[in-house]
């Protein structure tokens, strides 16, 4: 069997079922590219090649012994280096973290190793999954696969750019702004911010408690699917976790979107912001897709993006002062400049400027709930630009915050990242979809029915050595 | 909180126990001062006092 490290956990799965495939020729396959392509990529802060070695012949023994655990047993995922494991450095890719060893597993891993997952590796993020792309930090930022000069986005950068470039054939991120959707879009591939509550954030460590996030980022939503079946569900040590309800997310997945009602949310691309040409293309062929496949599409008004912006920095700004603060007093100096700035800016808010966030944002959430009487699934854009360069600073600022990913932090809805297609420069480019809360299996249908009828994620990106 | 001038911002931040990021990084305290008063003129504050902030307080609704 050729390019193993281009088969999808849904082939993965189906070729050890067969015998065709095992657990260690895969992990093996994969350690050989990570070890070829990370040179240039930087997706990984530790590999763990032994250990996922030792896991692989522990999955093998019991899949040929006929006790397969489900979809995900002997496939490989690797995880954002803020999600614990137990015995192994969570890092958050700071200097501040760097002697820190988990002592516990976190939730999504415990269940990922229920499901007989492999874990295959951390990997790099924007600092505290909050700053940069920095080179000035222990490790260094996660390139672009579709072009190293670029930035894979952020901030579980490495999940999106190992996930693109065949390393490895899923992963986790984190999501407080759009941390998942954004390196998806970037990455042209599939990333999905479940509903707030949905998915355990026990031992992940926080960065804003009430816009927190755990998902997965896949090469298809087959795939998303297959991995939300395995971490959703109710843990008690979650505060924020929902009473458990059915996580049966591939059971509808080929149902298509006949007569499904979809909000196109224009406003958001043409007048809150200006979308790039290129983006703005890749929606409305969005569109035309859900169209054709029998979508009944409506434009719908939500808040302007402006305003919904600034309540979710106020209240990103305030809950992160308050997790960084010992730290930002006593060891300023260990943090990336570009994440003290950003720290540092919660020190300069009231606890009033935070109730008036909080306020406003019950009055944002009723009105996006509400549009939800009318439809089923809303198509909005994700980032308003492709991928800039890394080391333009400037570019950085300046499209960081020109996207719509935001909204969906702030409300808490599930919303999911897919490739639409490439600009001139051979970028992905990226569209969202945003489903009703907890009715991810609506949401994985219409991205299903997207994904077979436009055909962007067959496409991989040109590296240089093995394909 | 009010806009706040360059001093004021120094004497806050000062107060608050940052001194260590005054004395190293003080461009990075004034663009953090300067981001969330953006942040705060970003948005309107809701006219119904009766509006509550969100998450709303609950208790005994654990399953």
């Amino acid at each position: 069997m050729n390019e193993l490290h281009w088969l999808t956990a849904a082939q993965i799965g189906s070729s050890y079922r067969t015998g065709t495939l095992s657990p260690v020729e895969l992990v093996q396959a994969l350690v050989e590219r990570i070890d070829k392509q990370d040179r240039r990529i930087n997706a990984f802060i530790d590999v763990g090649a032994e250990r996922a070695l030792d896991d692989a012949r522990e999955a093998d023994k019991e899949i040929r012994a006929g006790r397969i655990r489900g979809p995900l047993h002997g496939v490989p995922v690797a995880l954002k280096d803020i999600i614990d494991v137990a015995g192994l450095r969570s890092s958050c890719h700071s200097k501040i973290m760097l002697d820190r060893v988990a002592s516990r597993d976190a939730a999504v891993v415990s269940r990922l190793r229920a499901a007989g997952a492999v874990l295959l590796g951390k990997l790099s993020l924007h600092e505290f999954a909050y700053g940069g792309p920095a080179f000035d930090l222990p490790f260094p930022p996660a390139r672009n696969p579709w072009n190293l000069g670029h930035h894979p986005g952020g901030s579980s950068s490495g999940s999106g750019a190992a996930v693109a470039a065949g390393m490895v054939p899923l992963s986790l991120g984190t999501d407080t702004g759009g941390s998942i959707r954004n390196p998806a879009g970037a990455c042209g591939l599939v990333g999905l911010k479940p509903t707030y509550g949905l998915v355990s954030r026990r031992g992940v460590f926080p960065l804003a408690y009430t816009l927190d996030h755990v998902g997965p980022l896949t090469r298809t939503v087959r795939d998303t699917a297959l991995v939300l079946e395995a971490i959703a569900g109710y843990d008690a040590a979650d505060p924020g976790s929902a009473p458990s309800r059915e996580h049966e997310f591939t059971r509808d997945l080929e149902r298509g979107v006949q007569g499904l009602r979809v909000g196109f949310v224009r406003h958001f691309h043409e007048r809150d912001m200006q979308a790039d040409s290129e983006v703005a293309s890749g929606i409305e062929q969005a569109l035309g897709t859900l169209k054709r496949e029998g979508a009944l599409v409506r434009d719908i008004a939500l808040p302007p993006l402006r305003e919904i912006a600034g309540v979710h920095r106020v209240i990103l700004m305030a809950e992160a002062w308050a997790i960084h603060e010992k730290w930002l007093k006593e060891r300023p100096q260990d943090y990336a400049a570009a994440t003290r700035r950003k720290l540092l800016a919660g020190a300069f808010l009231t606890a009033g400027d935070y109730i008036q966030a909080q306020r406003r944002r019950a009055e944002i959430i009723a009105s996006v709930d509400d549009t939800f009487k009318d439809v089923d699934v809303l198509l909005t854009a994700n980032a308003m630009d492709p991928a800039c360069r890394i080391d333009d600073q400037e570019s950085i600022a300046r499209t960081y915050p020109r996207q719509a990913r935001g909204p969906f932090n702030l409300t808490g809805h599930p919303a999911i990242a897919l490739p639409a297609g490439f600009s001139k420069a051979g970028l992905p480019l990226s569209i969202q979809l945003v489903g009703r809360y907890f009715d991810e299996m609506t949401l994985l249908r219409t991205a299903n029915a997207y994904e077979r009828a436009a055909g962007h994620s067959t496409h991989r990106p040109p590296l240089q050595g093995t394909q | 909180m009010k806009n706040l001038d360059e001093q004021d911002v120094l004497r806050f931040a000062e107060a608050v126990g940052l001194q260590k990021a005054i004395a190293q990084h003080r461009d990075d305290v004034l663009a953090a001062a300067k981001a969330a008063a953006d942040a705060r003129r970003g948005f309107s504050i809701p006219d119904d006092a009766a509006l509550e902030p969100s998450p709303p307080m609950r208790v005994g609704d654990r399953p």
